[in-house]
């Protein structure tokens, strides 16, 4: 009986390598905003989200339905019907500008310099085509080499992912794959060309937590070997624990916070960002306190609130001299005194109120 | 998949078989079974003449000898007798005999049925692609004016009465336009390119009617499909909008679309009785009809046997061309 | 962090033996007051399979001989993989399902084959919270009317007192009392939840079996749930059967936890001696395959355990042990014979189903040394 025990008590974050500062800039956003006119109003899907991701690196975005965290990565793969969306701000991916950009540039792009895996394996593979022709598919789109020369390198990435027996996997239909599999042979389908940058829109969430693990694992390790950026869309904020270097956090549509990792998991400085970790219940934390939830609902997409979004829900609002929570939505700006992060929220000193008011909740 | 097609195969014969004990059931027991008798004496019936038909014509014997001898008639054929004497012969497959027109049910059949295929068949040609290559245009296009168009005409011609619809492309395309040739049958061992005139302009109406209903299923099959995942996936490959709409989208639309064509060509196999009427041509539809107004028995089973059959086949065939479009069916 | 290496005996709270067909029987329940037995209770699902001319029927065993029970104001957990069983299970204490074998004991008498007209009463004091707040709210009703049905087919209030108590119940789980006369979907998901809690506590039961209550809600919105669950067990003392693949809400939220494994249960016991003192393998894979936020706050990441391959097929589950396909400790025994629910040395209350239970120091000792 074989069975892999990894991880053996590094200083956090432990199952990241170190970060290369001088890693070239992969992906710049700026202000984007995602629209889509519907019958009862334009829906602000996002409407202001911007961060910079450097070669080898995961950035986690993180939020909840509604956040546009899903939306916003779209975006990038120009996956929304010009159509029936209109988009605005700016997305630099490896050099080029997306927003306005013809699908023929998308059709380029997509697959060799960004590629993208969902949440679901069981319907994100088409049910009635074999795993390795799908994957195959892919790399026959962007190299003039005969189909058996794709199949041999569809049966490579199913290796690659840990697929056992990829030679006889590889004519099997999704059907035939349980859902771990599936998700690994999605894994092949994304880096089948090699891509700079792998968006992974919830890639673990409709996956068992023994299997989420394999999976997360299968990331990092792959991102070493590959060297993509890595854009993890997530709701779990364990998750982003355990694989990103940096996290954006997003709230209504808006990017609110963003930091490394560690630095916005245990020091935030958005009341947002607070919430969520005091929703949380962790694997240590004492029993039998009270969790302390955000209160309300996010607000519609169709209606924005004046001024903050977060202002209805938040508990902070009166720390703001003047009514400006209300009035003036806060700009997405540089935490006083701590360079490389970013917040939107108008108090002056969330730092001393972090440690003083909301860490001790946490323990 | 040997072992799919022989259960197949076997429930489909097991199904034809139930079929023939229902049909033989419904027109040769209980109170159907004296309607041959009333037929042949009128109005001038009385329960001793009908007793003293049914004598000789053998339909007083028991159940299970009348079966016999039914059955028999499928599979070998059988004499037909009047108090002894012979009154013809019924070839195998025996479906019945008109003792009004003195003639075997399957010889009637036979001269009806190369009509009704010619119908269903030819106009498939026209509706099978049509629905398909209308009904993914409109729905890539959705909202477009070319899929305003599509789904407006369909609309229009859809909901109309189909017996309206024909009556009226009759009158104007072929009567009044001369657009079509006018529609006659001919029969195609006869003169091939008469059989193929005679019979265009019933392939290209009943076929256009026929379209605008595939068209609205896959529509909006396609729509559904087009917002699917995996269709997401296939575009985040950099693949092309027209592959990801005509093999990866269309794919999916198979194996229902199949499913929908052939059990409806199963079902208008047993007669378009209407396309027959009103193009002038006589099919199972009409020797259906002509027979229930003459209260002809015999005749109406073997229609209705012959239309069950269709359906048993059409629904094997689907069964078997679904093996092909969607692997997952072998496990289930 | 946690000490493993402490390993303080606590004081047995109840007497327990083991009952010849393996089964834990409560003899004393001097402090817990059992409301509801469950021996040996199993559910199989037929599957036909067509390999052959001729379908084939064959057995899932969704649930395959499993016991616990529940005391008052208790609230058990049920945790495992998906087709561990756990749903199934929480459907055969509420008899929406029959089981095929084994007795589900409510109130002295045994339930598990009650006839529709008998169980009544008990489907009074046995309620259900699903998972989807949607699907099971039918969406052309009023809450009032979802609410009041309740009440009505039960006899819980006169006519004239339905309105009143239904805003009653609204205001108790943190609903505005004047949207009594709204759909279904006029409310957010959370809201939805909590009409369908309201409409559960309505009939004032005993139990309420909540199946992934909180796992379609966003993590704000969950929090508010729970604590919503928290409150009502708190204030009315109701006995929770709770339903989850999430570790940490059902760490926060129950006192006992079962943990299942392809239709059987590896290991059952108090919340500490789950979280803290794992001793079944299973349990210690799926603790630590659980992402753990501490990490970024200077915690030592938990020693990670990784099982192989995929949950085996509930229609052919493995000989011995079920988990033994997967478990890197199994031996001969575990294919040949399958343990039976063993209490942990010194600790009655908590149960194993392992050949080779052991606490988790020992496995960070065998990771050193390797």
């Amino acid at each position: 009986m074989t069975s892999t025990l990894a991880g053996s008590g590094s200083p956090a974050p432990a199952r990241r390598p170190p970060l290369d500062p001088n890693a070239p800039v992969i992906l710049t956003v700026e202000d984007l905003k995602v629209q889509f006119p519907t019958e009862d109003g334009l829906v602000n899907a996002v409407s202001g989200v911007s961060y910079e991701l450097r070669a080898g690196q995961t950035l986690a975005i993180v939020g909840e339905s509604g956040s546009g965290k899903s939306v916003s990565s779209m975006a990038i793969m120009g996956l929304h019907d010009p159509k029936r969306s209109r988009i605005s701000g700016s997305i630099l991916l490896d050099g080029q500008e997306l927003v306005g950009a013809p699908q023929k540039t998308f059709q380029r792009i997509r697959s060799t310099t960004a590629a993208m895996i969902f949440q679901d394996p069981q319907s994100s593979l088409h049910p009635l085509k074999k795993v390795g022709p799908q994957i195959a598919e892919a790399y026959l789109a962007h190299h003039k080499v005969s189909k058996q020369v794709a199949a041999k390198r569809a049966v490579e990435m199913l290796d690659r992912v840990g697929v056992p027996n990829p030679d006889r996997r590889a004519k099997q239909y999704p059907f035939e794959f349980s859902g771990g599999m599936r998700q690994r042979a999605m894994i092949a389908l994304g880096l089948v060309n090699d891509p700079k940058l792998l968006i992974a829109d919830e890639p673990t969430t409709a996956l068992d937590v023994t299997v989420q693990a394999q999976i997360l694992d299968l990331m990092n390790d792959l991102q070493r070997e590959f060297g993509s950026a890595i854009i993890m869309i997530t709701h779990d904020l364990a998750v982003v624990a355990e694989i990103a270097d940096f996290v954006l956090v997003m709230y209504a549509g808006r990017s609110v916070e963003h930091g490394t990792a560690q630095e916005v998991l245990a020091n935030p400085r958005n009341p947002y960002t607070w919430g969520l970790l005091s929703s949380v219940p962790s694997l240590t934390a004492d029993v039998g306190t009270e969790l302390h939830p955000i209160p309300g609902n996010p607000p519609s997409l169709l209606n924005l609130p004046e001024g903050c979004s977060f202002r209805p829900r938040c508990g902070f609002s009166d720390r703001v001299p003047g009514d400006r929570c209300a009035a003036e939505l806060p700009e997405f700006r540089q935490v006083p005194g701590e360079p490389g992060r970013m917040t939107r929220c108008h108090l002056e000193d969330p730092a001393a109120i972090f440690a003083d008011e909301v860490a001790p909740t946490l323990e | 998949m040997i072992v799919y097609l022989a259960r197949r195969i076997l429930l489909a014969i097991s199904v034809l078989l139930a079929t023939i004990v229902l049909v033989f059931g419904l027109f040769f027991t209980g109170p159907a079974k004296d309607a041959v008798a009333y037929q042949l004496c009128g109005t001038h019936c009385t329960n001793a003449r009908v007793k003293t038909i049914n004598q000789g014509l053998g339909l007083n014997e028991p159940v299970v000898k009348q079966f016999g001898d039914y059955v028999k008639g499928i599979v070998v054929g059988r004499d037909i007798t009047n108090n002894g004497s012979f009154v013809g012969h019924c070839d195998a497959p025996c479906l019945g005999w008109s003792y009004i027109q003195q003639e075997s049910a399957t010889t009637m059949i036979k001269q009806a049925l190369p009509v009704t295929l010619a119908i269903v068949f030819g106009s498939a040609v026209i509706f099978i692609p049509g629905g398909l290559i209308l009904g993914v245009l409109s729905g890539r296009t959705r909202g477009s004016p070319l899929d305003r168009i599509i789904v407006g005409v369909s609309q229009v011609i859809g909901n109309v009465p189909y017996y309206a619809v024909a009556l009226i492309f009759n009158l104007y395309l072929i009567f009044d336009w001369h657009i079509l040739p006018g529609t006659q049958y001919v029969p195609l061992t006869q003169n091939a390119g008469k059989w193929f005139i005679g019979f265009l302009g019933i392939w290209i109406i009943y076929g256009l009617f026929n379209s605008t209903y595939y068209v609205r299923f896959v529509r909006a099959f396609m729509i559904n499909t087009l917002s699917a995942d995996y269709v997401r996936t296939a575009r985040s490959k950099g693949i092309s909008e027209r592959r990801v709409v005509w093999v990866h989208a269309l794919r999916a639309t198979f194996a229902p679309y199949l499913t929908l064509i052939g059990l409806d060509i199963g079902t208008s196999l047993s007669g378009a009785i209407f396309t027959e009427q009103i193009f002038g041509v006589q099919g199972l539809g009409l020797l259906a009809i002509r027979s229930l107004g003459q209260s002809d028995l015999p005749v109406i089973s073997a229609t209705v046997l012959v239309g069950a059959a269709f359906i048993v086949v059409a629904n094997l065939i689907v069964d078997l061309l679904y093996v092909v479009v969607d692997p997952t069916v072998k496990l289930s | 962090m946690t000490d493993y290496t402490s390993d303080a005996v606590e004081p047995p709270v109840v007497d327990i033996s083991k009952s010849a067909g393996g089964t834990i029987v409560h003899e004393s329940s001097r402090e817990r007051e059992i409301l509801l037995t469950v021996t040996d209770v199993a559910k199989y699902f037929p599957v036909k399979e067509y390999s052959g001319l001729f379908p084939k029927t064959l057995q899932t065993r969704a649930v395959d001989g499993v016991s616990f029970d529940l005391a008052k104001g208790e609230t058990l957990g049920l945790v495992g993989e998906s087709g561990c069983g756990k749903t199934t299970t929480g459907r055969l204490i509420t008899r929406l399902i029959e089981p095929s074998a084994g007795s589900i004991e409510f109130g002295g008498r045994d339930i598990a084959h009650m006839k529709e007209k008998d169980l009544r009463p008990m489907r009074r004091d046995i309620q259900m919270i699903f998972q989807d707040p949607y699907g099971s709210l039918n969406p052309r009703f009023t809450v009032l009317k979802i609410i009041g049905a309740a009440l009505e087919i039960h006899d819980m209030v006169p006519k004239s007192q339905v309105k009143p108590r239904v805003q009653e119940l609204l205001e108790l789980v943190g609903l505005n009392p004047e949207h009594v006369n709204r759909y279904p979907n006029e409310f957010s998901g959370g809201q939805r939840q909590r009409i369908g809690i309201a409409r559960a506590l309505a009939v004032e039961p005993k139990v309420v079996v909540a199946d992934e209550p909180v796992s379609a809600l966003d993590v704000s919105i969950q929090a508010q749930v729970m604590n919503l669950m928290s409150k009502l067990r708190r204030e009315l003392g109701i006995a929770f059967v709770f339903i989850a693949h999430d570790l940490g809400i059902v760490r926060h939220f129950c006192d006992r936890i079962a943990v299942m494994y392809l239709g059987k249960v590896m290991e059952i016991g108090d919340r500490e001696d789950i979280y803290e003192k794992p001793q079944h393998p299973y349990t210690q894979a799926l603790l630590s395959a659980a992402p753990d936020l501490n990490v970024v706050r200077g915690a030592v990441p938990n020693e990670r355990i990784r099982l192989i391959g995929d949950v085996p097929s509930p229609i052919d589950p493995p000989s011995g042990c079920r988990f033994r396909t997967r478990c890197w400790k199994a031996q001969e025994i575990c294919a040949a014979e399958e343990p039976p629910l063993e209490p942990a040395k010194d600790k009655p209350k908590h149960t194993i189903a392992c050949h080779f239970p052991e606490v988790k120091t020992e496995l960070v000792a065998d990771v050193e040394a390797s």
